[in-house]
C-alpha cells in the first residue's frame, strides 16, 4: 500500500519532503524519525491521538518550535532546506509560501485589530502593494470565504466562531501560499459549521492549486478532506497510505484502536439520538 | 482610501470617547480641569494680568484684591500671573515626561520580551533593583553635572516611571506574547518588532493608559518637590513648584500665598488620575459598547450591507468594489 503511494507521488514534484526529522525538547524526544511527503496539489491528512506530536510537526515545518527545542533531519519545502535556515529566510517563507490555519479561531485573531487589517497583514508583510490595491484584494478574499465586505471594519468578538474561522482562513490564503497547513481547524466548531468550513477550505485550496496538510484527530473529517494520510503515535509515523484504505483496513493496532473508538462514538451518538427520538414520540 | 478611512474613524472614535467620558462625573471633572489648564497655558504665552518681572516693594504679601486677584508674593509680584505662567512650564514637563516614560518603558519592555537575550533573563532582577532608587536620588545625581533644570526633572522622572511601566506591563505582555494571535502573526511571517508594535502594544493599552496618567500626575508633584529641594526648575523660571518653594517658608504668616499653588497641584493631580481611569474604560472597544457599535455601523454604512454570513449578490459587490477603487484612486 505504502509503496504504491510512493510510486504514484514520486512522479510528481514535491511540495514538502520531510526526512528523518527528530525534535527534542530538554532531552525529551518529541518527534523521532518522521518522514513525510506532500505532492503539489495533494491533500494529505495527519491523524493521531492528542499528544501524538501532530501539532509539533506542523510547528517544526514553520520553525515555530518552543525556545529550547532542537530539530535535526531535513525539511525541504519546494526544494528549499528549512532546518538550519536563517531567521530572515524563515520569515520570508512563513505566510508567503506556507499559510497556517490554527485550531481555535477565537484566540488566533487579535482582539483589538479590525478584521480587514488582520487579513491585510500577510500582504503588508510580503508584498509592497498600494493601499487601495491591498484593500481590494482583502475585500475580494473576504467575499470568497463567504463574508460581506462590511466585516472589514468589525472586531473579532463581533463575529461568530464560524465567521472567525473564515477570517482566519482568509488571512492564511490571502497571499496565495502554495502549501497550506490546517491544524485541526474545525475542532472548536459545531458539526454544521464544521462541514461548511471544510468544504470552503477544500474548494479554496483546489482553486488556488495549493497543497494541503490537514491535521486532525477525527476520522470522519479526514475522509471528507484528504486522499492520503499519515498516522502518528508517540512522535512517530506509524502508518501511511490512501485514506480510504487506512480507514478500511488499518494495519497498525494504534490506528485500529483510533478507528474503533471513532466507530463506537458514532454508534453511541446514533443510539443517543434514536432514544431521544423515541422519548419525543412517547 | 485606507488612510482616509482610518482618519475618519480616528476622529469619530475620539469624539465618542470624549463624549462617554463627559457623561461620567469624574470624567467631566477631569476634562474640565485639564481643558482649563491647557487654555491658561496658551493664554499665558501672550498675556498675563501683570508682567512677571513687575514687582512693587511697597506692596509685598498683599491679600487678594481687585488689583491683584490672588494677592502678591514676598517680592510684590502678582501671584496669579506667576501661576498662569507656571502652568505652561508644568504642562511642558508633564507632556515630555509622559513621552519619555512611554518610549523608555516600551523599549525596556521590548528588551525584556526578546527571546534568548541575557538581558531578558536577568531583566526582572535588574529592574527591581533600579526601581528601588528614588526619583529624587536620580535627579540629585543628574543635577550634579548638569545643574538644576527642567531637563533634569524630565530625565529623572522619565527614567523612574519608565522602569515602573515596564515592570507593571511585563506579565500581561508575556501572556500576549504566548497568545494564539501572536503565534498566528509569526506564522504569517511577522518579525519580532512588528509583533511588538502591532499586537503586544495595542493589547496592553489599558495598562499603559493608566500608568501614563499616573506618571503625568506624579511628575506634577515631583516637579514641586524637586524645585523645593533646589534641583528642579531654575529660579526665575515660573512653575507651580517655584511659586510654592518661594512662599512655603512663610506659611504660618501668609498661608494664602501657599494655598493657591497647592490647590492647583492637588486639582491637577486628581484630575490626571481620574482622567486615566475613565479613559481606560471609555477607550476600550471591548467594554465601551457605544464605541464598538459606532465603528461597526460606520462599516455598514460604507458598504450598505447588513451583517450576515451570506455573500452579497455579485452586482452589489461589483458596484461596491468599483466605488472603493474609485475612491481609492482619488486619494
Amino acid at each position: 500500500m505504502s509503496t504504491s503511494l510512493n510510486a504514484h507521488s514520486g512522479s510528481l514534484a514535491k511540495a514538502l519532503t520531510i526526512r528523518d526529522l527528530d525534535v527534542t525538547i530538554a532531552g525529551h524526544s518529541i518527534l523521532s524519525q518522521v518522514s513525510l511527503d506532500i505532492g503539489t496539489r495533494a491533500r494529505v491528512g495527519l491523524i493521531g491521538a492528542s499528544g501524538s506530536g501532530k501539532s509539533m510537526l506542523s510547528r517544526s515545518i514553520l520553525s515555530l518550535l518552543p525556545a529550547h527545542a532542537q530539530a535535526a533531519g531535513s525539511i525541504r519545502l519546494f526544494n528549499k532546506e528549512l532546518v538550519g535556515a536563517s531567521d530572515r529566510e524563515l520569515a520570508e517563507m512563513r505566510g508567503r509560501t506556507v499559510g497556517m490555519i490554527f485550531q481555535n479561531p477565537a484566540s488566533t485573531l487579535n482582539p483589538v485589530m479590525k478584521v480587514g487589517r488582520q487579513i491585510a497583514l500577510p500582504l503588508r508583510l510580503h508584498y509592497n502593494l498600494p493601499a487601495d490595491e491591498r484593500l481590494r484584494r482583502v475585500e475580494a478574499m473576504l467575499n470568497r470565504v463567504g463574508l460581506p465586505s462590511s466585516m472589514l471594519d468589525a472586531y473579532p468578538h463581533q463575529l461568530s466562531g464560524g465567521q472567525q474561522q473564515r477570517v482566519a482562513i482568509a488571512t492564511a490564503l490571502v497571499t496565495s501560499p502554495r502549501l497550506i497547513i490546517a491544524d485541526e481547524p474545525t475542532t472548536a466548531l459545531d458539526s454544521i459549521t464544521q462541514l461548511h468550513i471544510l468544504d470552503l477550505l477544500v474548494d479554496l485550496v483546489d482553486q488556488a492549486g495549493a497543497s494541503l496538510l490537514f491535521i486532525t484527530h477525527d476520522f470522519g473529517v479526514l475522509a471528507h478532506v484528504t486522499s492520503s494520510c499519515y498516522v502518528m503515535d508517540h512522535g512517530r509515523i506509524i502508518e501511511h497510505g490512501n485514506t480510504s484504505n487506512v480507514l478500511a483496513k488499518p494495519s497498525s493496532p494504534v490506528t485500529r484502536r483510533l478507528a474503533q473508538s471513532a466507530e463506537e462514538l458514532k454508534f453511541d451518538n446514533a443510539h443517543a439520538s434514536l432514544s431521544q427520538e423515541g422519548d419525543n414520540n412517547d | 482610501m485606507i488612510a482616509m478611512n482610518s482618519r475618519r474613524y480616528a476622529f469619530r472614535a475620539t469624539g465618542i470617547v470624549l463624549r462617554s467620558m463627559w457623561h461620567r462625573a469624574e470624567g467631566r471633572f477631569s476634562l474640565l480641569v485639564l481643558g482649563v489648564w491647557i487654555l491658561v497655558s496658551l493664554v499665558s504665552v501672550f498675556w498675563t494680568p501683570w508682567s512677571l518681572w513687575w514687582t512693587d516693594g511697597y506692596h509685598v504679601w498683599q491679600k487678594p484684591s481687585m488689583r491683584h486677584l490672588l494677592g502678591t508674593d514676598g517680592t510684590g509680584a502678582d501671584v496669579l500671573s506667576w501661576l498662569m505662567a507656571g502652568s505652561r512650564t508644568n504642562l511642558l514637563i508633564c507632556v515630555l515626561t509622559v513621552a519619555v516614560t512611554a518610549i523608555f518603558g516600551l523599549l525596556l519592555l521590548a528588551a525584556m520580551l526578546a527571546r534568548a537575550t541575557i538581558f531578558a533573563q536577568i531583566s526582572v532582577v535588574v529592574i527591581d533593583a533600579l526601581i528601588s532608587l528614588p526619583t529624587v536620588l536620580i535627579a540629585l545625581i543628574l543635577a550634579v553635572p548638569f545643574g538644576p533644570s527642567v531637563a533634569v526633572i524630565i530625565a529623572a522622572c522619565g527614567f523612574g516611571y519608565g522602569l515602573n511601566l515596564a515592570r507593571i506591563a511585563r506579565p500581561q505582555a508575556l501572556l500576549i506574547a504566548r497568545s494564539g494571535y501572536v503565534e498566528s502573526a509569526l506564522s504569517n511571517g511577522a518579525r519580532a518588532s512588528g509583533v511588538f508594535l502591532r499586537h503586544i502594544v495595542p493589547n496592553i493599552m489599558p495598562v499603559l493608559t493608566v500608568q501614563l496618567s499616573i506618571s503625568a500626575g506624579t511628575v506634577v508633584l515631583a516637579e514641586s518637590g524637586l524645585t523645593y529641594l533646589g534641583i528642579g526648575v531654575q529660579s526665575g523660571v515660573p512653575s507651580w513648584g517655584h511659586s510654592l518653594a518661594t512662599s512655603v517658608s512663610f506659611i504660618n504668616i501668609y498661608p494664602l500665598t501657599v494655598l493657591w499653588p497647592g490647590l492647583i497641584i492637588t486639582c491637577i493631580v486628581l484630575s490626571l488620575n481620574l482622567c486615566g481611569d475613565t479613559l481606560r474604560d471609555c477607550a476600550d472597544p471591548l467594554s465601551n459598547v457605544q464605541l464598538r457599535n459606532a465603528q461597526f455601523n460606520s462599516g455598514q454604512e460604507r458598504s450598505g450591507q447588513v451583517r450576515s454570513g451570506q455573500v452579497s449578490s455579485g452586482q452589489a459587490r461589483n458596484d461596491q468594489l468599483n466605488r472603493v477603487t474609485t475612491k481609492g484612486s482619488g486619494q
